[in-house]
């Protein structure tokens, strides 16, 4: 999350502590631990789908269940004290409807002994997960320290303090959680006041929805009341008086802790916000809002709450719940997406990509043993083209759901480059057919569906967010920024057609088939080309974009710098060739230098913490980029000491790869 | 002649292309890596505004390099050269050569920006108008005759006069139509207006004020520039001396032949030909966040003739008369519902305005006709082989 965001939550959260010294989940006279039957599969259906506003946009419940556990948790699932696996959906409606047993499980992971060291805690190891109970006795030094650096410049916090910081907005956030729905739990006594009974229709005490349906009627009494109490009436006014004062402010008291879920679609249709059980009360009561049919959804939860304990009537209620919302959103034209949301994130397209791209690797080695077996050659492409076609589904309907071009994070780079990587390598076999693109077709699926998959957990926020307001155009979206990541996407991979040839070069493999690494170097100068037309035509539309948006066509700005590293380290490459100062072996090496400076470009620039392009900050990969250099540093080392002391590979001249024909060469090659 | 050829031969030759390239990457990540302590603005004076750099190795300027500037100048003589000397009449080549033509194009562009292109700012609350805008950097000294009798004579003296002074260099700046010289000295780029403290160097404090240096800041636009002014009447023995900051809240006045001058340093401005009224700024928040989804500004445009309404959001500028208006910021940042906003416009006037796209059009073109081409030939070639 964002350094500055999350450190104004927590001095936020910080407040709210200081208001309400202990938290609300241990007050709560909650139904009681001993769960009923685990949710059923209807139920957490019911609630996946209802639609939430956060983050600027509408989502499914379930999304915003998803990253909150993943935010806090690290992963998208949770283990009850049984050690069973609970989903995020299933988590969350533990949280809202058993605050207690939510509060004990392990649910808030800890990745740095500094942070516990911080709040007075024992470590039991280096990395590990804690209830809220574990960290409830911790909780004001949490929360005072939390604030204390958020208050220090984002460069100078350490990487606990950033963790510290990071946990008080999750605990922040599971407090809200759990004390979402007291004003359900808790019934308002409306005593013996005879008008207040009169309201009500008798009833000694009442819940949110009858005080909402009777607001007009309420205001209507107060105010008559208070202008007689004014003009001097009699003692009983008084007392009625201070009687309704009592039960809004008991009110006021119980839904101030509702704001977690803004699941209350507004009245009028040209409100954009969202309500929560909190701001409606408020705004009920404010006179900034009617209240239609939006008392229903209160209705709903506190049905839920009242029948927490029987699966048949909660399933109902959790029905009642669903329509209500479910009914308002379409009147508003805003739920069409939810359901193709829900769909999105069940089919978990990039872990199952990433599964399949793994066995689909595995096949291929099976072909490089089994080369001439018709049947697994054919395996092997399909292995290869499902989780492919998977990566596309997945990003065709990231597109659909946000009415977006493919790439506007930096999370999205990854999914588009990986495919853009893939679906290129593929078409090299076509070519070629050596295997050699189909096995990094295959190697780079799952590698890039990892790092995406990583990306999302160590970020642990929706990875649809809505855009900042200069990036608000789907022309410049769809053209520069595709077009210069397909330029990233062809320098990563003839980076990696370059490793093959300089690890085989290196250890001396294949040392007597020169066609071999002829057609290596082929496919690098022909990815090397594909890549400079795009990075050149993608880093000019930068330019232009800024020039007709900001007024300057070059800014100097580091990711503008990084991808003019790749155009002019590409066209070095290029001409080097031309000149015949360099030949195939000369091409690979500068493939994987270009490889470096893509890496540079893609996440490099985004620590050094300058620049406009703020969508793409983020933090620990520093690591990760450390070692990739190091591993890119050891293979030219590798082919620089093989150069040295073993004959390059009979290399072919400039004019001649580009007009050789790799098949024939191949057949040659084998004849 | 023979020397002429062989120059010839060299300047146009790959040599110096690869070298012109490998320098202009090296330059691009130096001064990408010197933003993070620097800032922007530093690093482009360093390294892609200059003819040469110095850089430095541990702290030390040992490593003379050229700058981004004289190597776009000594790319484009390459790139035309060697276009000269390398063109051949065939389909081959037709790519090639119109990719780099649209690349000369584009190099072209920028020098005409970088050397014509006028930018700055305009800032106008609600309510506000005005047809001025001020640059973001640079500076000058206004000289204004005090009058109430009719129409006061105003002198300039532009930035470039007296921005390069060195600590203890002065210049002079001298009109006959002025009733005094001014001597300027101690140009600080950033600095501070502080009471001299009791056992400074005199010389160095104008009355009981000195002029405090400080630090560059990463965004140039923060800085404030100050120096010292010295007014020598002529024809007499007189001289006032001032201080010359840009966050002076009042004018160093010197009176010379009976008339009293207000000096001011202040940002270069330029006068737009229409004057702009902002009527209301607007500013969006994506639902329950408060993050902004959208800017805009609702701006009259009032000319002698006529008015016009225009509306400028982020990605949607005023095009008018050569001039551009990009809606560039707003403010008080910490304003409430019913405070009043205002807006800055970032303002350009560039000759070069749409030369960029025009070269990426060109290039495009190029770069497709030479790859489909390369296809097109080695798919037929791939058929010949088959049959």
């Amino acid at each position: 999350m964002n350094g500055k965001k999350t450190g104004l939550l927590v001095v936020a959260a910080a407040i709210c502590v200081a208001l309400s010294p202990a938290p609300v989940c241990a007050q709560e006279a909650a139904p009681s631990t001993d769960a009923p039957a685990p949710w059923s599969k209807d139920v957490l259906d019911t609630f996946s789908v209802i639609p939430i506003q956060e983050g600027g946009r509408i989502k499914p419940l379930d999304t915003y269940a998803g990253f909150q556990l993943l935010g806090s948790n690290g992963r998208r699932t949770c283990k009850t004290l049984d050690g069973e696996s609970l989903t995020p959906m299933a988590w969350m409606l533990e949280c809202l409807f058993f605050p207690e047993r939510a509060s004990q499980y392990k649910t808030f992971l800890i990745e740095n002994p500094d942070v516990l060291s911080i709040l007075g805690m024992q470590a039991t190891k280096d990395r590990d997960r804690y209830s809220y109970g574990d960290l409830e006795p911790h909780r004001t030094t949490l929360f005072q320290m939390a604030a204390q650096f958020s208050g220090m410049p984002d460069k100078s916090r350490s990487p606990a303090q950033n963790q510290l910081i990071n946990l008080a907005h999750n605990v922040s956030q599971f407090q809200q959680l759990t004390s979402y729905l007291h004003f359900a739990r808790h019934p308002f006594p409306v005593g013996d006041n005879a008008t207040l009974s009169a309201l009500f229709g008798g009833k000694e005490s009442v819940r949110l929805s009858d005080i909402l349906s009777a607001a007009a009627a309420l205001k209507a009494e107060y105010t008559r009341i208070n202008t007689a109490v004014a003009q001097g009436s009699d003692a009983a006014a008084k007392a009625d008086l201070e009687r309704i004062q009592t039960l809004i402010k008991e009110m006021d008291s119980s839904v101030g802790e509702s704001t977690a879920l803004t699941l209350i679609p507004p009245a009028h249709p040209e409100d954009k916000e969202w309500l929560s059980v909190a701001t409606l009360a408020t705004s009920v009561f404010a006179f900034k809002a009617d209240l239609g049919p939006q008392v229903e959804i209160v209705r709903a939860l506190e049905g839920l709450v009242d029948h927490a304990d029987d699966p048949a009537a909660f399933s109902q209620s959790a029905t009642a719940l669903n329509q209500s919302i479910v009914n308002l959103a379409r009147e508003r034209g805003e739920y069409d997406k939810v359901p193709m949301e829900l769909t999105y994130y069940r089919a978990d397209f990039f872990w199952n990509s990433l599964y399949l791209y793994i066995l689909s690797f595995l096949l291929v080695a099976f072909l490089w043993m089994r080369p001439k077996s018709r049947v697994l050659n054919i395996t092997t492409l399909i292995a290869v083209s499902i989780p492919t076609l998977l990566l596309v589904a997945g990003i065709t309907m990231r597109c659909i759901i946000r009415a977006r071009p493919p790439v506007t994070t930096l999370y999205e780079t990854i999914l588009f480059i990986t495919a853009v990587a893939v679906v290129v390598a593929l078409a090299i076999e076509f070519m070629y057919r050596q295997r050699i693109a189909l096995s990094l077709a295959a190697f780079l699926g799952a590698l890039g569906c990892f790092l995406a998959n990583k990306y999302e957990v160590i970020e642990g926020t929706d990875t649809m967010p809505s855009m900042i307001a200069v990036l608000d155009t789907n022309f410049w979206l769809s053209t520069h920024v595709t077009t210069v990541t397909m330029g990233y996407a062809a320098g990563l991979l003839a980076s990696a057609i370059a490793h093959v040839y300089i690890i085989s070069y290196a250890l001396g493999l294949r040392r007597k088939d020169p066609v071999f690494f002829r057609n290596l170097a082929g496919m690098t100068y022909g990815v090397l080309c594909f890549g400079l037309l795009f990075a050149t035509v993608g880093t000019v539309l930068g330019g232009i974009w800024a020039n007709y948006s900001w007024g300057r066509f070059w800014g100097w700005d580091p990711k503008e710098n990084g991808a003019l590293m790749i155009v002019l380290w590409m066209l070095i490459v290029l001409h080097a060739r031309i000149a015949r100062y360099i030949r195939d072996f000369g091409i690979v090496m500068g493939a994987v230098c270009c490889g470096m400076i893509v890496a540079f470009s893609w996440f490099g620039v985004n620590l050094l913490g300058v620049g406009l392009h703020s969508y793409g900050f983020t933090s620990g990969i520093a690591k990760a980029l450390t070692t990739f250099y190091a591993i890119e540093v050891l293979v030219l080392l590798l082919g620089g000491i093989a150069w040295v002391w073993r004959p390059v590979p009979a290399e072919t001249s400039g004019e001649e790869t580009q007009d050789t024909t790799p098949r024939k060469k191949l057949a040659s090659s084998r004849a | 002649m023979q020397y002429l050829k062989a120059a010839y031969r060299v300047a146009a030759s790959y040599a110096v292309s690869i070298a012109i390239l490998f320098f202009l990457l090296v330059l691009t990540l130096l001064g990408t890596l010197e933003q993070i302590d620097h800032g922007l603005f530093a690093a482009q004076q360093k390294y892609f505004s200059a003819l040469f750099v110095v850089q430095e190795v541990f702290g030390h300027p040992i490593l003379p390099l050229p700058g981004v500037y004289l190597l776009l100048i000594l790319l484009f003589i390459n790139l035309t050269l060697g276009g000269i000397m390398r063109f051949r009449p065939g389909w081959s080549h037709v790519g090639v050569l119109i990719a780099h033509l649209g690349i000369l194009f584009m190099l072209l562009g920028g020098f005409v920006t970088f050397k014509y292109s006028t930018d700055g700012h305009l800032t106008l609350y609600e309510g506000e108008r005005s047809n001025e805008f001020q640059s973001y950097f640079d500076w000058e000294i206004a000289i204004t005759e005090v009058r109430t009798d009719g129409p006061a004579k105003a002198f300039i003296i532009p930035g470039a006069q007296f921005t390069h002074l060195k600590p203890g260099e002065n210049v002079t700046f001298h009109r006959d139509d002025l009733a005094f010289d001014l001597v300027l000295s101690d140009y600080a780029p950033n600095a501070e207006v502080r009471p001299a403290m009791p056992g400074s160097d005199a010389s160095k404090s104008v009355g009981n004020l000195v002029l405090q240096p400080r630090p560059l800041e990463p965004e140039g636009e923060r800085n404030v520039a100050g120096l010292r002014a010295k007014a020598a009447v002529k024809n007499e023995a007189v001289t006032q001396e001032g201080l010359l900051w840009g966050l002076s809240s009042a004018p160093f006045r010197v009176t010379a032949g009976g008339q009293a001058y207000d000096l001011t340093l202040r940002r270069r401005s330029w006068q737009l030909p229409f004057e702009v009224v902002l009527d209301d700024f607007t500013r969006e928040l994506h639902p329950g966040t408060s993050k902004p989804s959208s800017f805009s500004s609702d701006v009259t445009v009032i000319e002698p003739q006529a008015t016009q309404q225009i509306h400028i959001s982020m990605n949607k500028p005023l095009r008018y008369k050569g001039y551009t208006l990009f809606q560039a910021s707003w403010g008080p940042q910490d304003a409430g519902p019913n405070d009043r906003l205002f807006s800055t416009f970032a303002v350009v006037k560039n000759p070069a305005d749409h030369w960029p796209l025009y070269a990426c059009i060109v290039i495009t073109i190029g770069l497709l006709f030479h790859f489909c081409y390369r296809l097109i030939m080695h798919l037929r070639k791939e058929a010949r082989v088959s049959s």
